[in-house]
């Protein structure tokens, strides 16, 4: 482990070496991140999903309505912010060693709390094209996936739909065909440059494959800013869980290591989620 | 969450993995101390007692130590024949009736306990236990085992006995008629070689010498006697006027054959060799010769030294004779001397046959003597078997009926099955959890990978699925603790009686093995 953190330094070292935006935190009313207003017509133009009280319930979406459930993520959110914030990155996947972990759920929920706050645009992205994670969460039904629009067949204005004022949900309705090659072309980087140039979110959230079921994600990483690698609990097993972070560190800054469906909630370690 | 309740609550969560082998070996082993058939054990004991007669004294032929004497007992009375005879009088076995004489016999050797307690300066003691179906077989079965024993013992030792005996009888018989034929040997010897034999050596050397000087005197006298009448002759061609020994009454062809010689001798003088009238004498000389040559040979018995004088001639006569007697004497003399030398030089050879013939007959007579003692201490052995006052087994405490089953324990198989259900229902778990290499809290990441997680997201169930979960939760854990025991009940009671499927599994493993 101590190589590894020494190779995760030395990363971030030569990284900031390379883009020296690496500014303070700094929380002074001129040095906001929603200073470039986006156009609000293009937002609210989107078709606003709504989410039924049954699958909110059955699919774990505890931070849908906020309160004392949405705690934990509320947490994850607040540490996610503050690295964000402290070295600029914008653009945040979540990944897996294998599936099942609970990547989807965790996206939609830690989209939700992000929503709560509602000085931030957030767009959610599910890259994962073999399935329709997010999409299945969300109980959504639609024609088309992420990969037509990066294809250029459909426009992402008319695939993507709104959840309140500031959260953006690119889903997968359909199962992609070759979702690697996708993810690694050219156009995918365009369409992103260009998604991220008309919405201007704060944050861009990717619903990623996992790392050791196929190579889906290895070269998509290297596009992103940051990663928070999700473990289940009780499931993943601990050489995994080293692997998937080396080699995740090897592509990406790793912001750090979500561990998921824990049973066992510790009072040293863990988050006293009491009423307070 | 302390570490107690913490792994309280992972057992919970096994709680199924756990109850499943924890349940099925408690029912099991509660109904097989429910079900298990009562078994009797008696026992006896047998002691080994040393020789009545102190062994200094006498001892008995029959030597085997005592441990021996127990475990050679114990192999012998552990054969087919000797348990299918007592397996014909007691029921060892509850299926007896169809069960195989195998069967019988491993059940009986399966239910035989023999343990043997023997060492140096120690009694050695036997001590038999029998498992039966009942209390009388049990008893039943010991005493059979003891009268096998006694009778087995007894006629090891008198086996043994007799057997010794009998061997130094044929041993010193065998060894008599040896001695027998080596003494008729040497007899046989004795008298073919009687004049030649060492112990007559010296007699024979003093004969040879007297022999000797007897022939010297003999040479002597013959000697002397030849000189007196040589001197005789002497006097008398001196004395006696007649020139030699001129000899009378010659014939005709003799006197011719003179007188032609003395013609010849005096015509030589005169005459040369070749002259005619000599080669004619001698012709005539060497005819006349030929024809005196012949007369003599048609009469030899004329006595040719007749000297024509009487009184000389009786002389002469007495001198011959007296010679003649002397030298027969001597050649006699010198047969015997030979003889003798023969004798004398023979004796060495025989002496050494003899004495290899004797040191046969003194080996056979010593291996003779030692069979006869070891005879002796056969017989006083054989008398102390047959008397039975040599080592045996014997009795200590006789084989009774047991009042109370002593088997099975049935509280210690029902605590020691469930002890052992739970032991291995909890070994299961951890090994399990040993298994499972994952984190389960965030101390774990913390420990191993030294990685704070960045948050922990608990585990959450909607309300339906928790009441469904806790439902299927109640009844997994309801259809084990019940059913489970049921479904053995019902194996025990339907299909085959559980103590006989555990008899079935330890047969199997043992033909395994």
């Amino acid at each position: 482990m101590d190589r590894l953190q020494q190779a995760i330094q030395k990363a971030r070292q030569e990284r900031a070496a390379r883009n020296p935006r690496s500014e303070p935190l700094q929380l002074t009313e001129d040095q906001q991140l929603v200073a470039e207003e986006p156009d609000d017509g293009l937002w609210t133009a989107l078709p606003e999903i709504s989410i039924d009280a049954k699958t909110v319930k059955s699919n774990r979406l505890m931070s849908y309505a906020g309160g004392h459930d949405a705690a934990p993520y509320d947490m994850l959110r607040t540490k996610v912010l503050q690295q964000t914030l402290s070295n600029g990155w914008r653009r945040l996947a979540l990944t897996s060693p294998y599936s099942g972990a609970g990547k989807s759920t965790s996206t939609a929920n830690l989209a939700f709390s992000l929503g709560r706050q509602t000085d931030l645009r957030i767009l959610v992205i599910d890259f994962d094209m073999r399935r329709m994670g997010l999409a299945g969460v969300l109980g959504q039904t639609g024609k088309n996936s992420m990969g037509d629009v990066i294809k250029g067949k459909v426009r992402f204005e008319d695939h993507a739909v709104r959840h309140g004022e500031n959260v953006i949900f690119g889903l997968n309705y359909v199962a992609a065909r070759n979702p690697s090659e996708i993810l690694q072309s050219r156009q995918m980087v365009e369409t992103l440059e260009h998604i991220e140039a008309t919405y201007k979110p704060d944050l861009i959230m990717f619903d990623t494959p996992p790392l050791m079921g196929s190579d889906d994600s290895h070269g998509f990483l290297k596009n992103v800013d940051c990663a928070l690698l999700l473990v289940a609990a009780e499931k993943t097993s601990m050489d995994h869980i080293d692997l998937a972070e080396r080699q995740l560190s090897e592509l990406t800054n790793v912001m750090g290591v979500v561990l998921n469906k824990c049973r066992y909630i510790s009072g040293a370690y863990g988050n006293e989620y009491g009423v307070y | 969450m302390g570490p107690a309740r913490y792994y309280t609550s992972i057992f919970l969560r096994r709680l199924p993995y756990f109850l499943i082998v924890a349940t099925i070996v408690s029912a099991v082993s509660i109904i097989l101390a429910l079900t298990l058939p009562p078994t009797y054990v008696a026992q006896m004991r047998l002691i080994v007692e040393s020789p009545q007669i102190p062994t200094n004294l006498a001892s008995s032929t029959v030597t085997t130590p005592a441990q021996e004497q127990l475990q050679i007992v114990e192999q012998r009375l552990l054969t087919r024949p000797v348990l299918l005879d007592i397996a014909k009088k007691y029921e060892v076995r509850r299926d007896q009736a169809d069960a195989s004489p195998d069967q019988i016999i491993e059940a009986l050797r399966n239910q035989t306990a023999i343990r043997i307690s023997a060492g140096r300066n120690e009694a050695s003691l036997m001590t038999i236990t029998f498992e039966a179906p009942s209390g009388k077989a049990a008893a039943g079965v010991l005493n059979e085992y003891l009268t096998e024993i006694q009778k087995l013992d007894v006629s090891y030792r008198k086996d043994r006995a007799t057997g010794t005996l009998e061997f130094f009888q044929q041993e010193v018989d065998r060894l008599s008629e040896e001695l027998g034929r080596r003494s008729g040997r040497i007899l046989q010897f004795k008298e073919e070689n009687s004049g030649t034999l060492p112990d007559s050596l010296q007699f024979r050397q003093a004969q040879q010498g007297a022999l000797q000087t007897n022939l010297e005197q003999l040479d002597q006298q013959i000697f002397s006697l030849k000189g007196q009448r040589e001197k005789l002759m002497e006097i008398y061609n001196s004395t006696g006027q007649v020139v030699g020994i001129v000899r009378q009454n010659l014939t005709p062809a003799e006197q011719q054959l003179e007188q032609l010689r003395a013609q010849l001798s005096n015509d030589l003088v005169v005459y040369s060799d070749s002259n005619p009238r000599i080669i004619i004498l001698q012709a005539r000389v060497k005819k006349l010769e030929d024809i005196v040559a012949a007369e003599q040979n048609s009469n030899p018995d004329q006595p040719a030294d007749q000297t024509g004088n009487s009184t000389l001639d009786i002389q002469l006569s007495q001198l011959d004779s007296q010679i003649e007697a002397l030298e027969d004497q001597r050649s006699v003399t010198e047969q015997r001397l030979a003889k003798l030398t023969a004798t004398i030089e023979q004796t060495p050879a025989n002496a050494i046959t003899l004495a290899e013939l004797q040191r046969n007959h003194d080996n056979i007579q010593l291996q003779y003597n030692a069979a006869v003692s070891n005879l002796a201490q056969a017989s006083t052995g054989e008398r102390i078997e047959t008397t039975a006052q040599g080592q045996r087994i014997s009795v200590i405490e006789q084989p009774a009926v047991p009042s109370a089953p002593a088997k099975p324990n049935r509280l210690m198989v029902a605590g020691g099955g469930m002890f052992f259900g739970i032991a291995l229902g909890l070994a299961l778990v951890v090994l399990l959890e040993l298994l499972n290499r994952s984190p389960r809290r965030p101390e774990d990441l913390i420990s191993k990978l030294e990685i704070w997680p960045i948050a922990t997201i608990p585990y959450i169930r909607s309300r339906g699925e928790s009441m469904r979960h806790r439902v299927a939760w109640a009844s997994v854990i309801i259809a084990i603790v019940i059913g489970v025991p049921l479904g053995i009940w019902a194996v025990h009671t339907y299909y085959e009686p559980l103590d006989l499927i555990a008899e079935k599994v330890m047969n199997k493993l043992e033909v395994l093995w």
